[in-house]
């Protein structure tokens, strides 16, 4: 436990190079979060030897988990109850939010219907295909240019420059040049979330230890075998944090293309569906999208963290730090 | 000496090459959508010194800096209190995992139907979006810090508020620092976003109303502005960083092993 968290407070400030920073606070959430999990199973068994003791923690652990999910309802509900007491009693500027009862209704009406479905594809779409490119692209070009020191430095002021433009701010010039397509979407997100893969693949390839390198060396190991044995998992958890970090930001862009270029797709949907309403029941649809998007975001990000689990199992912030 | 130059030319020569590549390039360029660089600049030279700085960037900057700070305050306070409270943070994880989910341009049309478009709902939007990673990175923050450290504390009788002021915030400052280095890109975005749909003035407005009088130079112009910008900040919070956590990395190395 001590030593996971100065090692990972070391892995947040040994990276000073940017959006890669981001991929720490994400990874300490989870690997803390292993960490008290493997604590809690491991306590009764190291605890005695004895089967009684261990029988009381477990019945303890499980009480715990009983509280704990508990609290965590208790919480969801008081949290609808402030939205419904807001939504009946504020009024905003251009009129007052919907309650949750409207908002389910309106959800379970738009998920009978085919527009619902082909927004969310469509939006699925975009995002998949900007992914892909920018991580087919800006990998393997982010890996060169990190094992080389020279091409680190060169490259390092000009991504810095052009990673600060927000994408969003060259909406308005791909939508002239493009127009309202999945095109305009596609190429959206790769100018998002490319710059992102690559000083992500930068930051990783410099994970692989020197020693590492030179043991493969006298080992006269081939290429083939050094890639697997050595590069690949070294550089892999780091890629597949910084997938997660760009997973959220292209469909960020995605949707944000949608709602500000008219794309079709989830983002097009939100902004008609504001555009009709003009009383709380008609926004409930808004709300609708919103809480859609939302599942969405959390479905690809628990698909992503399951991915990590399962291709870097050895990692220490999936086993839970202990070394 | 002579590493301090070489290492200099490595890091400048490709931004230089890229200038003169641009500056060249495009110098004959009688493409609608990319205009001569030459021209961008000249543009820039007559809208941005200092009109539009004072009737778009100027609104901009103190609209980031307002939401910025709320939701700055806002995220470090909240996220040391969760970070503090355990049974409270695991009660409201699932809540905050899935508010943080939503993608936050999407609140977009909330934000308009109940705030209006008008200055106030975008700094609200930008508090919005500094709030999350400042929170986040503050819960782990204030996990980081060392458990024997209150172990010690309790062993000396620390009083609540000792406690808090001599190991629970300079524990996770660093942090909480790196979370808000992390929220500038995405307070930017929010300001340009929000700035694209509503009242006018700032540079987001800027580029949509350049864009939508076709006046193309012009929006290359914003975009160059908020390179700058961003790039500003950017630096500006690295040397900060630098300077406040540099006790922090002389504390990595020892526990690295090194003798430093």
């Amino acid at each position: 436990m001590v030593d996971m968290s100065v090692r990972d407070r070391i892995g947040v400030h040994a990276n000073s190079e940017g959006a890669a920073a981001i991929q720490p606070s994400t990874e300490v959430r989870a690997s803390n979060r292993a960490a008290s999990d493997t604590v809690r199973v491991q306590a009764p068994a190291g605890a005695s030897a004895a089967a009684q003791p261990s029988r009381a923690a477990a019945r303890i652990g499980h009480r715990e988990r009983i509280s704990r999910i508990t609290g965590q309802v208790v919480v969801i509900v008081l949290a609808i109850a402030a939205w419904a007491w807001f939504a009946s009693t504020q009024t905003g500027r251009n009129g007052s939010i919907p309650n949750p009862l409207d908002t389910a209704r309106a959800l379970r009406h738009l998920v009978a219907t085919g527009v619902y479905w082909s927004a969310l594809g469509q939006t699925m779409t975009g995002y998949a295909i900007g992914l892909a490119i920018s991580c087919v692209v800006g990998v393997p070009i982010g890996l060169a240019i990190g094992f080389w020191r020279r091409a680190r430095q060169s490259a390092r002021v000009l991504l810095d420059f052009v990673r600060t433009i927000p994408a969003i701010a060259i909406i308005p010039l791909v939508l002239l040049k493009l127009g309202p397509t999945r095109r305009t979407e596609v190429v959206l997100v790769i100018i998002a979330v490319l710059p992102l893969m690559l000083v992500q693949a930068i930051y990783a390839a410099k994970e692989v230890e020197g020693g590492h390198r030179e043991v493969a060396r006298s080992c006269r190991l081939a290429r083939v075998e050094r890639f697997r044995v050595v590069y690949a998992p070294s550089v892999l958890p780091s890629l597949l944090t910084g997938l997660r970090v760009a997973s959220t930001g292209a469909l960020l862009v995605a949707i944000a293309a949608e709602l500000l270029a008219a794309v079709p797709g989830l983002g097009q949907q939100l902004t008609l569906a504001q555009q009709a309403s003009h009383s709380p029941q008609q926004s409930a649809p808004v709300f609708a999208y919103v809480i859609t998007s939302g599942v969405l975001g959390l479905l690809l990000n628990g698909a992503i963290i399951q991915l990590r689990k399962r291709a870097v199992w050895w990692h220490a912030s999936v086993r839970g730090g202990r070394r | 000496m002579k590493q301090r130059l070489l290492a200099a030319a490595w890091y400048s020569w490709l931004p230089v090459v890229a200038f003169l590549i641009l500056w060249f390039g495009t110098a004959n360029s009688h493409s609608f959508y990319f205009p001569s660089f030459q021209s961008i600049l000249s543009d820039f030279r007559k809208l941005w010194l200092f009109d539009h700085t004072r009737s778009d960037l100027w609104p901009s900057v103190v609209r980031l800096a307002n939401g910025y700070a709320r939701g700055l305050v806002g995220g470090a306070l909240i996220g040391i209190l969760l970070g503090s409270v355990r049974r409270l943070e695991e009660w409201t994880r699932p809540l905050l995992e899935f508010i943080r989910a939503i993608p936050g341009i999407a609140l977009l049309p909330i934000a308009m139907i109940f705030l209006g478009t008008g200055n106030q709902m975008k700094v609200d939007m930008i508090a919005y979006a500094t709030f999350f990673p400042v929170m986040l990175n503050a819960i782990s923050g204030v996990r980081g810090v060392e458990p024997l450290l209150y172990d010690a504390a309790r062993s000396y009788r620390l009083s609540r508020w000792e406690k808090f002021a001599r190991l629970t915030l300079p524990g996770s400052a660093p942090q909480i620092v790196t979370g808000a280095r992390i929220a500038v890109p995405l307070a930017v975005v929010v300001m340009v976003a929000t700035e694209m749909v509503g009242t006018p003035g700032g540079v987001g407005y800027f580029i949509i109303e350049s864009q939508q009088s076709f006046d193309l130079t012009g929006m290359w112009t914003g975009l160059l502005v908020l390179g700058l910008l961003g790039y500003f900040f950017n630096t500006v919070f690295l040397l900060l960083e630098n300077w406040a956590l540099s006790w922090q990395r002389a504390m990595e190395a020892l526990a690295k092993g090194g003798t430093r």
